[in-house]
């Protein structure tokens, strides 16, 4: 194991490619584990699922343009998250049965365009599953403006994200926006699954935004602390994951979204409070 | 007729998809009087704090002392029933009371040491004080309801709406929080509570909204507080009984 990890740093040294693999890698942990938190809290992982995918279509016809991917990306993911609002509120169909309709079209739009333009440098495999090490430099920018936007607009409306996140009536009553504070985080969240394209790809984004909050909620009772948690989480998940992704060579998205899932059975069974192991003790010691 | 010190409802209905919800409430209600609204189950009576709140589509008025609801947003504390919370959420009793501050903390800075004076004082008056660093699953019920009672205290508000506060709390919990409303209502304050328990309403309450969809009587709690108004809303789930004083058994 150590030689493994020292050959790892060793190529992490020489080749540019790796490191800026590994910056990515770390700026996604972030920013899906801080996202991630109000996703589980609001009860939207499927929302989440929904918003990674729904971004396909986007990515292509910027592609088909020239444009950058991000920008399409947010429209689709946005337009996707409006729509499905839309549908809820003029219809009797359930959300979760909106989002399921919705997202499966726009993924299907995407899929079809894609395979409608075969020839083109579109790599649906990259798109689907990641590529880590082909993150190039400027890649890296955008992904850093965007890590840095996420975070500055959850540091500086922490207090109504919070509130409308724990009591939606009240924060109506006092005059939130509510309703606008949710297509805002839908932003970010399209935000955060372009910036996650490239090292875990849209079909694992949502194991990213949800299974280390998850890990994180079983282990405090503080939501700052949670974010934290989450973000160190997912950090932890990226950068391992991508130690094991180029060690044995596999796909970079599995490789994270597998370490993310055993840090979360870790927690599961383990953690001091909800652990299912420390709860059986207690239980035990209490009956006896 | 226009007394500004009054709340005022007029011809309010709600719609759902084509049910009607509320139809045609209208009464009024003096500033600093404990109201409750009783009626049935399915009344209306969420939805009508709802629109009164704004916060329900609605057709017809609400004034709050001659003003819309929007201008009043930061004069109202809102207390919401206990099973519209999500327990297990990671927050602290102090995180939960500190919320009733958040509307008056400028977004660009942090929660000052008064306000968190304020949310401390506000956990001492309903007795809670020693639990400010408790997950709020770990309550009981009571504690919990007596959490977002201080809350609503630490919003400095003239207006308390608060949805079935006594539902599934103890008697301690339930005498602490009665009375803190009544030194709220002694203060001027306006409460608007949510009710279902007939039994205590003479006790608890100035005035009343009997409601089952329409308005049934609203007004003073002698006068809105007879068997046949309480017969009227409750339809065939009661039965008098008359016994020196005459009353009214509801089915829940």
């Amino acid at each position: 194991m150590i030689d493994q990890i020292l050959l790892f740093i060793d190529q992490l040294i020489r080749y540019p490619y790796l490191q800026n693999a590994l910056f990515a890698a770390i700026l996604v942990g972030v920013i899906c584990g801080v996202i991630g938190c109000f996703i589980i809290l609001r009860g939207m992982a499927l929302m989440g699922d929904a918003i990674s995918h729904a971004v396909l279509p986007g990515v292509v016809i910027a592609y088909m343009l020239g444009a950058s991917f991000f920008i399409g990306a947010v429209i689709t993911g946005v337009l996707t998250a409006l729509s499905i609002g839309y549908i809820t509120r003029n219809s009797k169909v359930k959300e979760d049965s909106a989002i399921g309709i919705m997202f499966t079209a726009m993924f299907a739009l995407g899929i079809a365009m894609i395979t409608g333009l075969q020839g083109t440098s579109v790599d649906l495999w990259h798109i689907l599953f990641g590529n880590v090490l082909a993150v190039s430099r400027a890649d890296l920018w955008i992904t850093l403006g965007i890590g840095i936007f996420v975070i500055l607009m959850v540091i500086l409306f922490y207090r109504p994200l919070l509130l409308s996140t724990f009591d939606e009536t009240m924060a109506k009553a006092s005059g939130l926006p509510v309703r606008f504070i949710h297509y805002m985080l839908m932003l970010l969240l399209s935000l955060v699954t372009v910036a996650s394209l490239q090292t875990v790809g849209i079909i694992l984004v949502v194991a990213m935004l949800i299974t280390p909050g998850a890990t994180a909620y079983l282990l405090t009772e503080r939501f700052s602390v949670m974010l934290v948690l989450s973000a160190v989480t997912g950090v932890i998940s990226a950068v391992s994951g991508l130690f094991f992704s180029v060690i044995y060579d596999i796909s970079s998205g599995a490789a994270i979204v597998l370490v993310a899932s055993v840090l979360f059975a870790a927690a599961f069974f383990f953690s001091p409070k909800q652990g299912i192991i420390p709860r059986y003790f207690r239980s035990v010691q209490h009956s006896s | 007729m226009n007394n500004p010190g009054t709340i005022k409802v007029k011809n309010l209905s709600v719609n759902y998809h084509g049910n009607t919800a509320l139809k045609n409430v209208s009464f009024s209600v003096d500033e600093g009087s404990i109201v409750g609204v009783i009626g049935p189950n399915g009344a209306g009576k969420s939805t009508l704090m709802k629109a009164m709140l704004g916060l329900e589509r609605s057709s017809g008025s609400v004034s709050f002392f001659g003003k819309p609801v929007k201008s009043m947003r930061k004069n109202i504390a809102y207390v919401p029933q206990r099973s519209m919370i999500d327990w297990d959420f990671p927050v602290r009793v102090e995180d939960v009371v500190l919320m009733g501050r958040y509307m008056h903390i400028p977004w660009y800075k942090l929660a000052s040491r008064k306000d968190k004076a304020k949310a401390a004082e506000a956990l001492r008056k309903v007795g809670m004080e020693e639990f400010s660093g408790r997950q709020i699953g770990e309550l009981s019920g009571g504690q919990q309801q007596r959490v977002f009672i201080a809350r609503a205290l630490t919003q400095n508000a003239d207006l308390f709406f608060l949805d079935e506060p006594f539902v599934g709390i103890d008697v301690k919990s339930e005498e602490i929080i009665i009375n803190l409303l009544r030194s709220l209502s002694s203060e001027g304050k306006t409460i608007f509570v949510i009710h279902h328990d007939l039994s205590k309403v003479e006790k608890y309450f100035d005035q009343l909204v009997l409601l089952n969809q329409e308005l049934i009587h609203a007004g003073k709690v002698d006068e809105v507080y007879s068997s046949s108004n309480i017969q009227r809303a409750y339809k065939g789930n009661t039965a008098v009984i008359k016994e020196g004083k005459e009353m009214v058994v509801v089915n829940p």
